[in-house]
């Protein structure tokens, strides 16, 4: 297989019948390839929920702290500088950390993609401290900046290219696809 | 009479019993060897137990019908008797019941005598195959019959199981297994679920494989809208050189 091209390649089906498309998962454990644009994008929305959750939890709470500890009330706008400021220091740190340190941030381990070096490797500090502060770049350039990942030879996005990284699937899907078959077959024999 | 007894002497002398003259004997009547052998003359006079016919001595007359029969008659005899040898010999084979003959031979003695080692060394085995059609000598061959006689225990014990596997690709083997069928017709799939997933993992699974076909159907798309697109499947250290091929 060379590309999406062929990715859902027709496979006749026993005794000459009619010819069927095998979803990509049961051909291919996928583990290593590069991910494609849906799954980069809920990854993300994922990750959006979960930091921006956070930080509103943080915010809860240190208003609460607060009240209980000083006994006034803070009320958080978020047209507050302060709140504007600590949302994206917030935002830098969540995605650095987990950049740099294993390249999967919660929303990417739960859809399974994982960020590399472009050669396949750990992607590092350095690249990963690059790709956190480009990454407001493919946003900034009115989202054009992501259609590599659906036009790009290596499915990379523009702050990809920049920080010399890529995104690939980490988790296998030949793996899954027999776990739910045992999944069926542990059902029916109930 | 000297003359004559020359004369006598040299004809005799020939000596009928040895037409070939291989072994000459001498006037004693002494071969080389020193065996006592009687020329014509002597011979008749043994023959005769008289010297009265002292003339004739050396004109033994049976001795030419002898030799012009002898020419006369081997020939012939010789044919007859090659005939009926023939002739015989095809009669004892025809009688001869060889299963019988073969099973009173002793083949383990027999081949305990033979040097199988000296013998292989001198057959050139690959002429011997090439010669060999192997389905029709394996078509004639019952299995079963031959396995009966088998001591696989024996067999297996004399066999290096270590080099064995060392010579088995495993990856290949378990390549060629269809784990799909294999999972969903055994209680396989069973033991699967219950030591290893989670209603988590499988949303998580479900959310995944739609995440991918989402990611598929949209490659497809982008291919379809831009003939010449093409992508790689995945980093170089990830992915298998032949299976981007």
């Amino acid at each position: 297989m060379t590309g999406p091209a062929d990715a859902g390649v027709p496979v006749s089906g026993p005794g000459g019948a009619p010819a069927r498309r095998v979803p990509l998962t049961t051909r291919q454990h996928l583990r290593g390839h590069y991910a494609g644009f849906a799954s980069r994008f809920i990854a993300f929305a994922f990750d959006c929920a979960i930091s921006i959750g956070v930080f509103e939890l943080a915010l809860v709470a240190s208003s609460f702290a607060a009240s209980v500890l000083a006994g006034t009330s803070i009320h958080w706008s978020r047209g507050n500088t302060w709140v504007i400021l600590g949302f994206f220091a917030w935002e830098f740190f969540y995605y650095a950390y987990f950049w740099t340190a294993s390249g999967k941030t919660p929303g990417m381990v739960l859809l399974g993609v994982q960020v590399v070096g472009e050669e396949g490797g750990h992607a590092g500090t350095r690249r990963g401290l690059i790709r956190t502060l480009a990454f407001p770049l493919s946003f900034i350039l009115a989202g054009f900046g992501f259609l590599g990942i659906l036009l790009g030879r290596d499915r990379r996005a523009l702050h990809d290219v920049i920080a010399g990284t890529a995104v690939v699937y980490c988790w296998d899907a030949r793996e899954a696809r027999i776990r739910s078959l045992a999944r069926r077959s542990a059902a029916r024999r109930r | 009479m000297t003359g004559t007894s020359h004369a006598v002497q040299l004809k005799g002398g020939r000596g009928l019993a040895h037409p070939e003259g291989a072994i000459d004997p001498d006037e004693h009547g002494q071969d080389s060897t020193g065996v006592h052998r009687p020329t014509g003359r002597s011979r008749y006079r043994e023959e005769t137990g008289t010297s009265a016919f002292a003339i004739l001595i050396g004109v033994y007359p049976g001795e030419g019908v002898r030799r012009s029969a002898g020419r006369r008659f081997a020939g012939p005899i010789e044919t007859i008797a090659q005939g009926v040898a023939e002739r015989v010999i095809d009669l004892v084979i025809e009688t001869l019941d060889v299963n019988a003959l073969i099973e009173r031979i002793n083949l383990n003695a027999v081949l305990a005598r033979v040097e199988l080692n000296d013998l292989l060394r001198r057959v050139d085995l690959n002429e011997v195959l090439d010669q060999v059609d192997l389905n029709r000598v394996i078509d004639r061959v019952d299995v079963n019959q031959v396995l009966d006689r088998v001591d696989v225990d024996r067999l297996v014990a004399r066999l290096d199981m270590n080099a064995l596997i060392d010579r088995v690709d495993v990856n290949e083997i378990v390549g060629r297994i269809d784990i799909e069928a294999l999972v969903k017709n055994t209680d396989l799939g069973a033991v699967m679920v219950s030591s290893s997933t989670s209603l988590l993992t499988e949303a998580v699974d479900l959310g995944r494989s739609h995440a991918v076909s989402l990611d598929d159907t949209l490659a497809r798309w982008v291919s379809w809208l831009w003939r010449n697109h093409t992508t790689r499947l995945g980093p170089p250290e990830l992915v298998n050189p032949q299976e981007e091929s």
